[in-house]
Order: C-alpha cells, then sequence, then structure tokens
C-alpha cells in the first residue's frame, strides 16, 4: 500500500507537469497559481480515473493517502514557479548572464530592467485586480486593499518587521 | 484523515513558535532562521504524536508519510505567507498608498517602504545575491561570481522559454 500511494503521488504529479506545460504553451494570459490548482486537481483526477478504469487489479489507495505527498509536491513546485516567474534577484542574474563578461553597470541594468518599469507593472495589475483605483493621476487603496493593509500593519507589530518590501 | 487534520491542527504552533522565538531573540534579520526553528519544532511535534498514536498501527509507514508531506505543505504555505508579509512587492506598494492616504506613481516609488525609495529595494535585492555569493560588487559595476549563479541563469532561462514565460521579475 506505501509503494501504491507514493506511485500515484508521483504519477500524478508527472501527469501534473505534462498538463501544466501543455496548457501554458498553448494559454496566453493569465497563467497564475489558481491556474496550477486547477491543472493539479485535473492531473489527480485523471490518475485515479484512468488508474480505476484500466487497472482494475491495483488495489486503489483512499485519496487521503496520496493527496499529501501529491500536494506537497505541487507546493513546491508551486515556490519554484513563482521563485523563477516573479523574482528580481533572478531577473538581475539574468541580464548579468546575458552581457558581456557578466558584468554591467548598475545604471545599465536599471536601464534595461527599469524600475519605474516595476512599479508600474504593479500598479497595473493592482489596478485591474480591484485593489487600487486612479483618480486624477492619484491611486488609492480600496476597501479589499485598505482591510489587508490594517492586517499587514498589526502583522509588522506582531513580527516586529522594521524594513519590509 | 484523522492524520491530516491533526498535521493541520498542529500547524496554528508554527505562528506561535515564531512571534514567541522573535520575542525571545529580538535580533533584526533573524526573521528567516526563526521561522525554520519554528517549522522545526512543529515537524518534531507533530511526529512526536504520530509516533505515540499510530505506532502500533500496521500503516504507521503511511501515517507517517502522510503527516510529514501535510507538515511541509503547511511550512511552506506559511514560508509564503510570510514572505508576503515581510517582502511582499505589492502588498509593500498598497500599504505605502495606504499610509500617504493617495499617491501617484512617482510617489510609490519615492515613499516605497515608507519613504526608502525604490532603489532601496533595487540595492536589498543586490545586497542579497551578493551575500550568497551569485554576484560582486566593483564601485558601480556588478559582476556574476559563482558558476552557480550561471546555472541558475540558464536553467531559469530555459524553464521561461519551455513555458513561455516571457522576462519575468
Amino acid at each position: 500500500m506505501l509503494i501504491n500511494s507514493v506511485s500515484i503521488s508521483l504519477l500524478s504529479f508527472s501527469i501534473f507537469l505534462l498538463l501544466h506545460v501543455i496548457i501554458w504553451r498553448m494559454v496566453n494570459g493569465y497563467r497564475g497559481i489558481i491556474l496550477i490548482l486547477l491543472t493539479s486537481i485535473a492531473a489527480f483526477i485523471f490518475t485515479y480515473y484512468i488508474l480505476a478504469n484500466y487497472f482494475l487489479g491495483l488495489l486503489l489507495p483512499e485519496i487521503w493517502m496520496t493527496a499529501p505527498l501529491f500536494y506537497c509536491l505541487i507546493m513546491l513546485y508551486s515556490h519554484l514557479y513563482v521563485g523563477i516567474l516573479k523574482s528580481v534577484s533572478i531577473r538581475i542574474i539574468e541580464e548579468l548572464y546575458y552581457s558581456d563578461g557578466f558584468a554591467m553597470d548598475k545604471d545599465k541594468i536599471d536601464e534595461i530592467y527599469s524600475t519605474k518599469e516595476m512599479i508600474l507593472s504593479r500598479l497595473s495589475l493592482l489596478r485591474e485586480s480591484n485593489w487600487i483605483i486612479k483618480e486624477d493621476g492619484e491611486y488609492k487603496c480600496l476597501n479589499k486593499a485598505i482591510f489587508t493593509v490594517k492586517i499587514n500593519l498589526f502583522l509588522h507589530k506582531i513580527y516586529r518587521l522594521n524594513n519590509t518590501g | 484523515m484523522f492524520t491530516i487534520l491533526l498535521s493541520i491542527l498542529f500547524s496554528l504552533l508554527i505562528p506561535f513558535f515564531h512571534v514567541v522565538l522573535i520575542a525571545i531573540f529580538r535580533k533584526e534579520g533573524f526573521h528567516i532562521k526563526l521561522m525554520f526553528l519554528a517549522f522545526l519544532l512543529y515537524i518534531l511535534i507533530d511526529i512526536y504524536f504520530k509516533y505515540t498514536l499510530y505506532y502500533h498501527y500496521e500503516e504507521f509507514s503511511l501515517h507517517l508519510i502522510s503527516s510529514f508531506s501535510t507538515s511541509v505543505f503547511m511550512c511552506l504555505f506559511y514560508l509564503e505567507a510570510f514572505s508576503m508579509i515581510a517582502r511582499g512587492f505589492s502588498m509593500r506598494i498598497v500599504t505605502d498608498i495606504y499610509l500617504n492616504s493617495s499617491l501617484n506613481s512617482e510617489g510609490v516609488m519615492q515613499e516605497y517602504a515608507e519613504g526608502k525609495g525604490i532603489e532601496w529595494m533595487f540595492q536589498k535585492r543586490i545586497e542579497g545575491i551578493k551575500k550568497l555569493g551569485f554576484i560582486s560588487t566593483e564601485e558601480s559595476l556588478i559582476k556574476i561570481s559563482s558558476k552557480n549563479a550561471i546555472y541558475i541563469a540558464k536553467i531559469s532561462l530555459f524553464y521561461k522559454s519551455i513555458l513561455k514565460l516571457g522576462r519575468g521579475g
């Protein structure tokens, strides 16, 4: 049963990776964590369906035995995905890798990977997801953002965080 | 099923341990290390309870794997949540807009992180990768100083090209 459970988790994860690559290459636009979650659910259900229908001799373990390991792998993968996609540090390393002698002037990095662009793209994303609005060229927080910020500031106090961001 | 629910319930200990450890050590820049210490304490307590409850069960190893996977899942979930509070870029922008009532895009750049400015954030990231030994700086010149950084760049670029993720960052 132990081998079955681990194998099914790993098989589901492999199917997830395959689906993930196919979907990401086909779909343009939003491809965030929610889509990863939906893909993972589809991969998990698909694996159980295939095994239940075509490998009837196999003793299928209950979902609670396979889901934790599978979702642990999905969580690890999501960290890798978001890390590579959003990390400023990785982007800096990539820009250095592209440059002559793997070296670049700080101003040149700022030219290629503009901090202004970085801020504007985030502001645009925040507007699209209704966290902020733009009125007369000024950005203001909407209720959802105000509520979250209040919690965030409270947590800063609890965790004694001084230099966030 | 009960073994997973118990691991999820015990995960409430992570923020508790983390906050208590921060209050005990009171050292700036120690938050991440203390978070991992909180994870360790949580996993040890979880395993101890599972050992006591399920050791005589035939499927003990299965319970242990389920528990451990759930514990790691909860730790990663907490890590992401804490990272958003401590380092979240969008969260910091929204917080600064709230603290200043309203800001234009130039103001967001100037007031980033309670007035430290966006340059501070960029410098913080550069210092971070420098501390890891991936880059070195000579005056205003930044240079890759480790083979690992080259591997990271290659893997990252390959990964982004396969999934058509664009430049990222």
